[in-house]
């Protein structure tokens, strides 16, 4: 079931109305939630912007999606840079500026996996945005014929919602 | 194409108004969670809030129905709370700080009794962060280790078996071995640094040239003559000079290493003492001395207080810890990764947790000393003393006792806004209903009725000194043995002889005074313990024991001496054999070059007819 709903995320926003650059926008904005630990308040900012900027939804849904398994298995990276950055003695102004900040420390920046995950984040979301552009456009253009006349296929996008979710968005497939 | 999607802030502004609601409808049951939950990761046993409610356009919250259970006894609670009334500042929860202002406190009672365990599972106490196990049984492992003197008579009488006194248990031997080694080792090393530095050839060169020069002057060298004579002289001078200051620098280090092996000898005595000591304790043979026979009979009781005293000290140190360098912890527990959270404070600013003043009454139960209602205040109660920068102070006192006329006041206060904590306590109990102590050793039992306890305790870094001191004037002595058996006729030292000599050096004494004091490193502090009773007791044994006693110690004595002698005689002789080898050698040395030195200078003068400052061309 979940792989079911993970291939169908996949056709939506592989196929939805967005143009590639809206897709990949999305799921580099999306693959936040699923690299940084979820329950942090730069998460709720994140999400607000991925909700008022133009990017695909069916691409953040997809980029977090995708991004759960390698936050998980990249943890112990991101603790290892975390703990790195917040012990760095050049950084402690920063750090204890921060800290003593209003509203600040509820992002658990100090924290050496949230802030390793989300530096790691930063450094991968042009390389994730252009990786997906690129991705999505070849995929439209080579293999979406293909597959939409495979019976796999049609089943997937044939299911109740599928159905529902097309005609509540609009978007084609 | 736009960059911004304005039609989504209406599901953004649907979805701030859920979170809102869920907030408002979980915030009180998220608050007794995380009570619950950070109170247990402290104490390391269950605390349990029966409910919470926060008023937040009040800025206050209300606790109800708090219990903490005492991890050292999990069927009992700590203490427990009918209400907590909180007012808290709102501004410090924007930088995720908690700041309650005042608190007000009702029905708070200590040691009430809990109907399930609040032992927290074993996995679960193991990993407890703020868990008091391992300090509690450090503490528990120092009382342990705390020799107290017993009260054993029972090699009195007998034939003493000093055979059983072991060489390898004597420190003395083992001392005096390590200083033979010691001193058969420098002995060898100075010797080739002597031989290195040997000064011979220089005093043998420069005799030769004195031999040489004669009477040799001015007028039988000439000119030239007499300018080579003076400047092999002061060749040779500097010769002798160099090789004086390798000896003089040598002989230096030689004293103060032969100087430092003569202040271990010293020590042998004083091992040699506390070798009598250890082997009168095998033999059985008790100390005489008031203070000892005080700790055996009240030393068990006097460390029954002062453990707790002890492991609270320490848990202080572990909750409150000093200064504002960066600190690491433990990072949440979640599905994901904990990680370290790193903690950046910064003095006065506001600290995680902070309880400005609170102030409630409080009730002990029972019928002990400590019975009765109170009235207590609490001020700066926080996890960050640096930051906060005030120390922490209570103080409580009686409003109502159990019975009779009582007066408790306590106070306190722990100071670590510095980097060196200083806490200070003191508890006055005039008029209580003090408990009776069995004392074991003795076969009795002291009731002490009405009387005084006072205890004071001041801790400095890791240096402690405190007191505890009973008084009574109208104690009562019962027996807690067979009375008819106690009262026949028994042999010399046994428990029944012991038991009657004790009861009737005590049994008319109504005024009694318990002192037990702690001093030293809070690691492992030394215990003392002091009574009245001790003396009456050790001047009756005295009085009853003493030729015993002296017969019994000579022979443990020599039995000591003639185990240790041999060596003690070996180490002293390698520290002789020092003095009259290397040490004398490099003191002929010097005196061989200080006097072929005069010998060449004299000829200098004469070469330069005695003008100081001439050189010859």
């Amino acid at each position: 079931m979940l792989f079911l709903k993970l291939i169908q995320q996949l056709v939506k926003a592989l196929n939805s109305d967005g143009t590639p650059g809206q897709v990949a926008a999305g799921m580099a904005l999306g693959s936040v939630f699923g690299l940084t630990p979820l329950m942090n308040l730069h998460n709720l900012v994140l999400f607000g912007c991925a909700l008022i900027l133009n990017v695909s939804l069916p691409g953040v849904f997809l980029g977090w999606t995708l991004a759960v398994p390698v936050g998980f298995a990249l943890d112990p990276l991101f603790d290892a840079v975390g703990k790195a950055l917040l012990g760095a003695p050049a950084l402690k102004g920063l750090w204890t500026a921060l800290y003593n900040t209003p509203v600040v420390p509820f992002t658990n920046f100090n924290n050496s996996v949230v802030l390793g995950s989300f530096v790691a984040w930063v450094v991968l979301f042009l390389p994730i945005f252009f990786l997906a552009r690129h991705g999505v456009a070849k995929y439209r253009e080579h293999i979406y014929e293909r597959l939409r006349r495979m019976r796999f296929f049609q089943a997937v996008t044939a299911s109740g919602w599928y159905s529902t979710y097309k005609s509540l968005t609009g978007w084609k497939l | 194409m736009r960059i911004f999607r304005w039609k989504a802030l209406i599901p953004l502004g649907l979805f701030v108004v859920v979170v809102v609601l869920a907030w408002s409808l979980y915030v009180d049951r998220l608050i007794r969670l995380g009570v619950e939950a950070g109170g247990t990761a402290a104490v390391g046993a269950k605390v349990d809030l029966r409910s919470a409610r926060l008023h937040l356009f009040q800025a206050s919250l209300v606790l109800r129905g708090l219990a903490v259970t005492n991890p050292r006894a999990p069927m009992t609670n700590l203490f427990e709370v009918d209400e907590l009334n909180l007012d808290i500042n709102l501004r410090a929860l924007l930088w995720k700080k908690f700041v309650a202002e005042t608190v007000a406190v009702r029905g708070l009672k200590f040691g009430t009794a809990r109907k399930t365990s609040g032992a927290l599972p074993a996995k679960q106490a193991a990993t407890a962060p703020g868990g008091e196990a391992s300090t509690q049984s450090e503490v528990e492992e120092w009382a342990h280790r705390l020799k107290l003197p017993s009260l054993d008579l029972q090699g009195l009488g007998k034939a003493v078996n000093v055979a059983g006194v072991s060489p390898d248990s004597l420190r003395t031997i083992a001392l005096a071995r390590a200083l033979a080694a010691k001193g058969d080792s420098l002995k060898g090393s100075l010797g080739q640094r002597v031989a290195a530095a040997d000064p011979r050839p220089t005093v043998d060169s420069a005799r030769a040239l004195a031999t040489r020069l004669g009477n040799a002057n001015l007028r039988s060298l000439g000119i030239a003559g007499a300018r080579d004579a003076a400047n092999s002289i002061r060749t040779t001078l500097n010769a002798i000079k160099a090789s004086r200051d390798r000896v003089t620098a040598l002989q230096r280090d030689a004293t103060a290493q032969v100087d430092s092996l003569r202040r271990q000898v010293a020590a042998l005595d004083r091992a040699r003492a506390d070798d009598y000591a250890y082997a009168r304790r095998l033999v059985q043979i008790p100390s005489l001395d008031p203070k000892d026979i005080s700790a055996a009979l009240f030393g068990p009781a006097a460390l029954q207080k002062l453990v707790p005293t002890l492991l609270w000290t320490r848990l202080a140190d572990r909750h409150l810890p000093t200064g504002v360098a960066p600190r690491r912890k433990a990072g949440p527990k979640r599905a994901r990764m904990a990680g370290t959270t790193f903690v950046f404070p910064v003095p006065h600013r506001y600290p995680a947790f902070l309880v400005q003043f609170a102030e409630g009454t409080f009730e002990l139960g029972g019928r002990t000393t400590m019975a009765g209602q109170y009235l207590g205040r609490v001020t700066g109660v926080t996890t960050e003393p640096a930051v906060y920068g005030k120390p922490l102070t209570f103080a409580a006192g009686r409003e109502g006792a159990v019975a009779g006329p009582r007066s408790i006041e306590v106070t306190g206060s722990l100071d670590h806004t510095g980097a060196v904590p200083h806490d200070v306590v003191s508890a006055d109990l005039a008029g209580v209903r003090l408990p009776a102590f069995d004392l074991g050793a003795a076969g009795a039992r002291m009731d002490l009725r009405t009387g005084a306890v006072n205890f004071a305790l001041a801790r400095t870094g890791d240096s402690v000194n405190g007191r505890w001191r009973v008084r009574s004037d109208s104690v009562g002595w019962s027996r807690t043995g067979d009375t008819v058996a106690a009262n026949a006729p028994a042999p010399l030292g046994s428990r029944a002889w012991v038991d009657a000599l004790v009861w009737r050096a005590v049994s008319s004494l109504r005024n009694v005074e318990v002192e037990a004091a702690i001093s030293g490193r809070l690691s492992s502090p030394s215990v003392d313990v002091s009574s009245n009773v001790g003396g009456r007791v050790a001047g009756a044994l005295r009085q009853a024991v003493s030729a015993e006693v002296s017969r019994v110690e000579a022979q443990v004595k020599a039995r000591v001496d003639s185990l240790v002698s041999q060596q003690v005689t070996a180490a002293k002789g390698k520290l002789a054999a020092l003095d009259t080898g290397p040490l004398k050698s490099l003191t002929d040395d010097q005196g061989a070059l200080n006097g072929v030195e005069a010998q060449l200078q004299q000829k200098l003068r004469s070469l330069t007819g005695g003008i100081p400052g001439l050189r010859l061309p």
